[in-house]
């Protein structure tokens, strides 16, 4: 074989190669740029060849370098690794291309030429970069949790991987005290949770919904945490470790059982008055009632007795709302596509029960069966406490009061239009005779607990209430409540 | 005349109820305090009184296990119940009791019931 069928081939195998393929004289210039070199830089062979590789393709802050091991190279200096430089490509793009280097010298010994097969590896570089910063920015997140995040290993040996820094503030005990311990985690459960976690490191599988452990803190304080966690199999599914986060819940604890206790105060104390003082009632109303009966009582005197009577009626009335209202409070809620003519004509019934000595007369355009809402069994309750409030405070003897209904223009709610013709509500007392307490503070009179239950009903239903005046512009023609009920669904 | 027992831990109401019903002609034929008393007494009456007036919330027995018990014995027995307390209505009706009126009762609603009691039962 000639040498021109060589030289042939050998320019056929660089121009097919799947490499950078360079060759550099002694003074760095460029004698050989295969065509994947022309496609990485964008730079084409008569564009580059006799031209210095530092000048043309090495980014200006990396030339003083190159040029110090490409020194090193020329008198014979290997390096210890495949060196790793950057290019920019004639667009200006940097490029990583990591090089092998083979150096050709003439027959006195001189280097005369230096090939580089070099391959792009901007691709990987760029992956790596990726992954670093996304593990730093998870590493950052994990440091500055305030919940406790942890790999804990299983196999081939139990230890912990990986304990944030959070694991002091919960526990007191440092992460180095976790990695040189991994018992540690035990010791210092309560021991009536032991069992659970015990039962997790038997079979970490079984672990992985929220689970509350309580734990002794280094200074001896029990604290509540609340454990997610979720296993980590290897390759062929067997499980190596777990991994979780651990929260510490001790003041949410505390505030249900603060909420439990009080509840349970405020139901002792609900219970307390319904029962006993409804004894004492009784006690004070049978009295009254032998007094009333008692042909030698004063005539003149049974005024006052009448009025001390309705007093313990009233009081009696005032521990029912209580009930009620208590009952409103703790029920769960169920709410379910209820027919609004019954519950209200039940209502009606009541009212006009409630008041013998007046004539009350209330209309209401609902037919049964023509308007369905999302309700629960206080839908009653709810009319019952307003139309009985428009009745008491209508103080003369013929009481009229008119219910419309309508749906609203969206269709999503039905509107109940209760209109007495009462004192009515100035507008300085219409923002607040929905809440007791706040009527409570700034001295509004005379709404009792009946308006406040009507609110707290209507929340569970996601219902609402405004009050205007019955004739717009004069509130002394008697009140407008306007109910919205969210429509039943079918 | 009208028989009553009543049974009720309040000392009190049975001062009151006695002499109302004494006052309306009826005769008051036996007292306790609690439920153990009731049934312990109920057994030694006769004739049966026309109607029991029974409290719920009482020591050493309460009211519906009184009234099981009172019924076990006669089966005719014509219980009122009488509490404050309004959720043992089921219980008291399940047990036994023809009627239920939460405290506090007016006279007027209380007779009425031992009326219907007598009349239609």
């Amino acid at each position: 074989m000639s040498e021109q069928d060589h030289q042939d081939k050998f320019q056929r195998l660089v121009e097919a190669a799947d490499v950078l393929i360079i060759g550099l004289d002694a003074r760095g210039r460029v004698t050989l740029f295969n065509q994947k070199s022309e496609e990485v830089t964008g730079y084409s062979r008569d564009e580059v060849l006799g031209k210095s590789v530092f000048t043309l393709l090495i980014p200006t802050e990396e030339r003083k370098e190159a040029r110090q091991r490409f020194k090193k190279l020329l008198v014979g200096e290997k390096p210890k690794f495949a060196p790793l430089t950057s290019w920019m490509t004639k667009s200006g793009v940097q490029r990583f291309i990591r090089w092998k280097t083979a150096l050709f010298t003439d027959t006195d010994g001189q280097i005369r030429e230096i090939y580089s097969l070099g391959i792009d590896i901007t691709k990987q570089r760029e992956a790596e970069e990726k992954l670093r910063k996304n593990e730093e920015r998870f590493r950052v997140l994990a440091e500055n949790a305030q919940d406790v995040i942890y790999l804990y290993s299983i196999m081939p040996e139990r230890k912990f991987e990986y304990v944030s820094p959070a694991v002091t503030r919960v526990t007191g005990y440092t992460p180095e005290e976790f990695y040189d311990d991994p018992d540690l985690v035990v010791k210092i459960v309560y021991p009536e949770d032991l069992p659970i976690l015990q039962g997790a490191l038997q079979d970490p599988a079984s672990f992985t919904g929220p689970s509350e452990i309580r734990w002794i803190r280094k200074d001896g304080d029990v604290i509540w945490t609340e454990q997610q966690s979720s296993v980590v199999p290897d390759a062929q599914r067997n499980l190596i470790a777990v991994q979780g986060v651990v929260r510490d819940i001790t003041e949410r604890k505390q505030v249900i059982d603060e909420m439990e206790r009080a509840r349970n105060l405020a139901e002792f104390l609900v219970d307390l008055m319904a029962h006993d003082l409804n004894n004492i009632n009784q006690g004070i109303m049978s009295a009254m009632e032998i007094l009333q009966h008692d042909s030698s009582f004063p005539e003149p005197l049974q005024g006052r007795l009448n009025d001390a009577l309705s007093q313990v009626e009233r009081s009696a009335n005032l521990i029912d709302n209580v009930k009620r209202f208590q009952r409103v409070d703790i029920e769960p809620v169920t709410l379910r596509r209820i027919d609004v003519y019954p519950p209200l004509q039940s209502a009606i019934e009541a009212v006009e029960r409630n008041f013998p000595a007046k004539s009350i007369l209330i209309t209401n355009n609902i037919h049964e069966r023509q308007y369905y809402v999302t309700a629960d069994q206080f839908l009653s309750e709810l009319f019952f406490n307003i139309l009985h409030n428009a009745a008491k405070y209508d103080r003369s003897e013929r009481v009229t009061i008119d219910v419309r209904a309508d749906l609203t223009s969206d269709e999503r709610f039905l509107r109940v239009n209760i209109m007495d013709h009462g004192p009515g509500i100035s507008d300085e007392e219409k923002a607040r005779i929905f809440s007791r307490m706040t009527s409570r503070k700034t001295g509004v009179k005379g709404s009792g607990m009946g308006l406040t239950l009507v609110g707290q009903i209507l929340h569970r239903y996601g219902g609402n209430i405004v009050v205007a005046d019955r004739v717009d512009g004069d509130y002394t023609q008697g009140a407008s409540f306007v109910i919205l009920l969210p429509k039943g669904e079918v | 005349m009208v028989s009553i027992f009543i049974v009720d831990d309040d000392e009190n109401l049975h001062q009151v109820y006695r002499s109302f019903f004494t006052m309306k002609g009826f005769s008051v034929v036996g007292s306790a305090f609690d439920g153990a008393e009731a049934v312990e007494l109920f057994i030694t009456l006769n004739p049966k009184p026309d109607i029991l007036l029974m409290d719920f919330r009482m020591p050493i027995k309460d009211g519906v296990t009184a009234t099981k018990e009172i019924r076990g014995i006669d089966p005719a027995s014509k219980i009122i119940f009488l509490s404050a307390d309004e959720t043992a209505r089921e219980q008291a009706l399940a047990a036994g009791a023809l009627s239920f009126l939460v405290k506090p009762v007016k006279f007027v609603h209380l007779l009425q019931a031992i009326d219907t009691l007598l009349t239609k039962h």
